[in-house]
C-alpha cells in the first residue's frame, strides 16, 4: 500500500516534466496521454535501473525523448504542403510575419502563426522538431537541453544550426510562393 | 549559431505568445492508470523453476568430473606400488634364473 502511494506521489512529481517533453515531440496532440502513459510504465520497468548518477528528473527525461522519438519515427511522414493549401488564418499569419511593421498582430495571427510554426517543423527531423521546440519555442537553454536529452552540446548545436537552416529555406520558399 | 530569419523569428515569437497555458498537472485518475498498466512482479513460472534446477545438476556433474579427474591424476603420478614391483621381480626370478 506504501509503494503505491509512493508510485503515485512519483507520477505526480514527474508529470510536468514528461508532459512538456511529449508535447514538445508530437506533432499532434491526441494521444499525448496514452504516450506520457508509456514512459511512465516504462519508467516503473526500468526503476531498478536507475543508479542515481544523474538527477531522477534528467534520467525520465532521457527516457521521454527516446521513448517520443521512437514513437515520432514509426509515423508516417506527411506530404510536402504548398502556400495553396495554407487556411486563411495561416496565410494571413504568413503575410503578417514577412512585413516588418506588424510588431503587435491580430489575436487571429497568433493561431494562425502558430499552426503555421506546426507545418514548418513538420518536415524536420523528429530529433530537429524537438530542439527546436525546445529552443524556440520554450527558450530552454543548450545546457537544458543536453540534460533533458543526454545529447552533446556540440550536438545540439550543429543540429540547431541545420534545423534553423532548413526552416529558414522553408519559409523563404513560402514567402515567394506567396509574393510576400 | 545560424540566426532565423526576421520574419520567421517573428512568427515564432507569436506562436510563442499563442500557446495556451495548458495545464502540466496530471489530470485526475492519471496515476491510478499508471498503476493499473504496470506489470505486476511476475511469479516464477514452472519452466523458471525448471531451468534453476538443470542449471544445479549440471554444477554438481561438472563438480563430481573435476574432482574423478583430480583423483585421477593423481594415482597416476604417485608411480606404481611397491607390491606390484615385488610380484614383477618373482616373475623375472622365476623365469629367468641367474646364472
Amino acid at each position: 500500500m506504501q509503494d503505491q502511494d509512493a508510485a503515485r506521489s512519483l507520477v505526480d512529481y514527474l508529470y510536468p516534466t514528461v508532459i512538456r517533453i511529449v508535447r514538445g515531440s508530437l506533432p499532434r496532440r491526441a494521444a499525448e496521454e496514452d504516450l506520457t502513459q508509456d514512459i511512465f510504465v516504462k519508467m516503473f520497468a526500468k526503476l531498478d535501473q536507475f543508479a542515481g548518477e544523474v538527477p531522477l528528473e534528467h534520467w525520465v527525461s532521457r527516457i521521454a525523448v527516446n521513448h517520443c522519438l521512437n514513437v515520432v519515427r514509426a509515423q508516417k511522414s506527411r506530404p510536402e504542403w504548398r502556400m495553396a493549401d495554407l487556411s486563411e488564418e495561416q496565410a494571413a499569419a504568413l503575410a503578417a510575419a514577412a512585413s516588418s511593421v506588424a510588431e503587435n498582430p491580430d489575436p487571429a495571427h497568433l493561431i494562425g502563426a502558430r499552426e503555421l510554426v506546426d507545418l514548418l517543423l513538420e518536415p524536420l527531423s523528429p530529433e530537429d522538431r524537438l530542439l527546436m521546440r525546445l529552443l524556440e519555442l520554450e527558450d530552454r537553454s543548450v545546457e537544458e537541453i543536453r540534460r533533458m536529452t543526454g545529447w552533446s552540446s556540440a550536438t545540439i548545436r550543429v543540429r540547431a544550426f541545420r534545423a534553423r537552416r532548413r526552416l529558414n529555406k522553408r519559409f523563404e520558399i513560402l514567402r515567394r510562393e506567396g509574393h510576400l | 549559431m545560424k540566426e532565423l530569419d526576421p520574419g520567421l523569428k517573428r512568427l515564432l515569437k507569436w506562436a510563442r505568445a499563442a500557446s495556451p497555458l495548458e495545464s502540466a498537472e496530471a489530470p485526475f485518475g492519471f496515476s491510478g492508470r499508471v498503476l493499473a498498466a504496470r506489470k505486476p512482479a511476475r511469479p516464477p513460472a514452472f519452466f523458471d523453476e525448471l531451468q534453476r534446477a538443470a542449471w544445479g545438476l549440471s554444477c554438481v556433474a561438472l563438480a563430481l568430473i573435476v574432482c574423478g579427474a583430480i583423483v585421477l591424476v593423481s594415482q597416476r603420478s604417485a608411480g606404481p606400488a611397491t607390491d606390484q614391483f615385488s610380484s614383477a621381480l618373482s616373475f623375472l626370478a622365476s623365469n629367468f634364473p641367474a646364472q
